[in-house]
């Protein structure tokens, strides 16, 4: 007796949404189905130990089961993706915060240095987001590769071979690339008046 | 500005560009098996046909700074960040169905107290005939009813008599027939703390039937009846019952190691015009339950 597994396709982005806001089971299937595998490769890039990624791919389902409905994403990628780089963000400075630092991130963080000081400041927040429009606004005068280059590094905290095997460049022109557009970015907002 | 700070700031840009950057990448594997981690660890197994729903107080109330209130008890949030309580070495988990009364269910007697972030303490009762399930009063927090075009009406954080449901049933689909039990291949699970089958069972299982099947049910199994629905969090017992719904069950008397459940599921992909229904079976096997 043997059945065949059948070949599902994977659900339709606003389908998926409808199943959370119908509040049935099948949304976490079919969301891990679809963006296990994305959310997956954002938490390991932030995250050395694959226990801790999959937790937060774990979390960031239930997160996603919490918030929808009412929420109502309009890119179910992003949106999950969002939430488990940010839960994985969490993870990593409650490690770091007991030693247990290490990965990617830590690299990352550090090239941010370049751009912002590290010093604490109580008004960041106020406007948080005129700085979130202002970098929207610089990331679209770069090329789309370049972009792309930035947004995978800062965004995706992808480690720069693999950035690099993505582009067909050398790592050293990738570290170059991302080099020059933090210095670019650090001038563009100290010159629109943010305290970095 | 802290690099930290700046990194959460950069999460906000342009989901334009968050999306345009994996565009060179294509590739996307099926990854049903993760799924069944998931299932295990995701809060949430379903609130079916439900005209209200409630929602239990975000484990961040929970599981920081969890103290353990005495050698006996603790509670704690489980490794995917849901509240969870043991007692005894046996972790109980909340329920996936969201069940939370204002009044203790009937049977269940106060047991103890256990303290959740230092000062705070939860009494939780139990009910010696029925022991995979433990209560928490507890507070929660969004828990509201949905009226038929579907606005929630909110309650504001009030205590309530909060299910937590033994970690080895909660979320798994069962169905008991003739005496043996049955554990649905989307639940069964052969990592973690208490694994419901071996990795060697598990994956010979799957070589053999799958975990659904599309079409027909296979050649030498018959219609066994429908299970009778036992409720969410149960264990089913008796000649043919259910812990997930009604299920129409087909056995194959030669081949007592594997039973199908009808289902069907829509899929609706771009390929496709609108939705398509399928129509098929979900497999259960045959496993050693602990709650035998």
């Amino acid at each position: 007796v043997k059945g065949k597994i059948s070949e599902v396709k994977p659900l339709d982005d606003e389908k998926i949404v409808m199943l959370y806001w119908d509040r049935d089971e099948q949304a976490i299937p079919e969301t891990a189905e679809k963006y296990g595998s994305y959310c997956t490769a954002i938490a390991r890039n932030i995250l050395e130990s694959r226990e801790d990624a999959e937790e937060c791919v774990n979390d960031t389902y239930m997160r996603a089961w919490n918030t929808m409905p009412p929420h109502k994403p309009s890119v179910l990628s992003t949106f999950l993706g969002k939430i488990t780089r940010n839960l994985s963000l969490n993870r990593y400075r409650r490690n770091t915060a007991e030693k247990r630092g290490g990965g990617e991130a830590e690299a990352v963080l550090d090239e941010l240095l370049e751009i912002v000081s590290d010093k604490d400041s109580t008004e960041q927040e106020l406007y948080r987001k005129e700085l979130i429009s202002e970098i929207d606004t610089f990331l679209g005068t770069l090329t789309v590769k370049k972009r792309g280059i930035f947004v995978l590094r800062y965004w995706y905290f992808e480690s720069v071979s693999s950035i690099a095997s993505k582009f067909g460049m050398t790592e050293n022109n990738v570290s170059v690339t991302l080099n020059r557009i933090r210095l670019k970015l650090h001038d563009y907002l100290l010159e629109r008046g943010f305290e970095l | 500005m802290k690099k930290e700070y700046f990194a959460d700031v950069l999460g906000d840009i342009s989901e334009d560009y968050i999306k345009e950057a994996m565009k060179p990448e294509k590739a996307k594997s099926r990854t049903w098996v993760k799924w069944a981690a998931i299932a295990a660890c995701a809060a949430i197994v379903a609130v079916g046909g439900f005209a209200a729903w409630r929602q239990i107080s975000a484990p961040s109330d929970i599981h920081a700074g969890v103290q353990i209130a005495d050698s006996q008890t603790s509670e704690t949030a489980d490794s995917s960040g849901i509240p969870s309580i043991t007692l005894n070495g046996t972790t109980y988990i909340v329920s996936s169905h969201a069940a939370v009364y204002d009044e203790l269910p009937e049977g269940f007697e106060l047991a103890g107290e256990a303290s959740i972030g230092g000062d705070e303490s939860y009494q939780y009762y139990v009910n010696l005939d029925v022991p995979e399930w433990v209560y928490v009063y507890q507070e929660v927090t969004t828990d509201g009813t949905l009226d038929s075009s579907g606005t929630l009406t909110d309650r504001a954080k009030h205590g309530a008599y909060v299910r937590y449901v033994d970690e080895r049933l909660r979320g798994k689909a069962l169905i008991s027939f003739e005496g043996k039990f049955y554990i649905s291949m989307w639940s069964a699970e052969y990592y973690g703390s208490s694994p419901d089958v071996t990795q060697e069972y598990y994956d010979e299982m799957k070589e053999l039937y799958g975990v659904r099947i599309e079409g027909a049910v296979p050649e030498g199994f018959r219609l066994a009846g429908t299970a009778e629905f036992t409720g969410e969090d149960t264990v089913p017992t008796g000649e043919l019952s259910s812990n997930t719904s009604p299920l129409a069950v087909y056995y194959n008397p030669a081949n007592p190691s594997v039973i199908y459940a009808e289902t069907y599921w829509y899929t609706a992909t771009k390929e496709e015009k609108g939705e398509t229904r399928h129509d098929g079976f979900n497999v259960y096997i045959l496993y050693d339950c602990p709650f035998n």
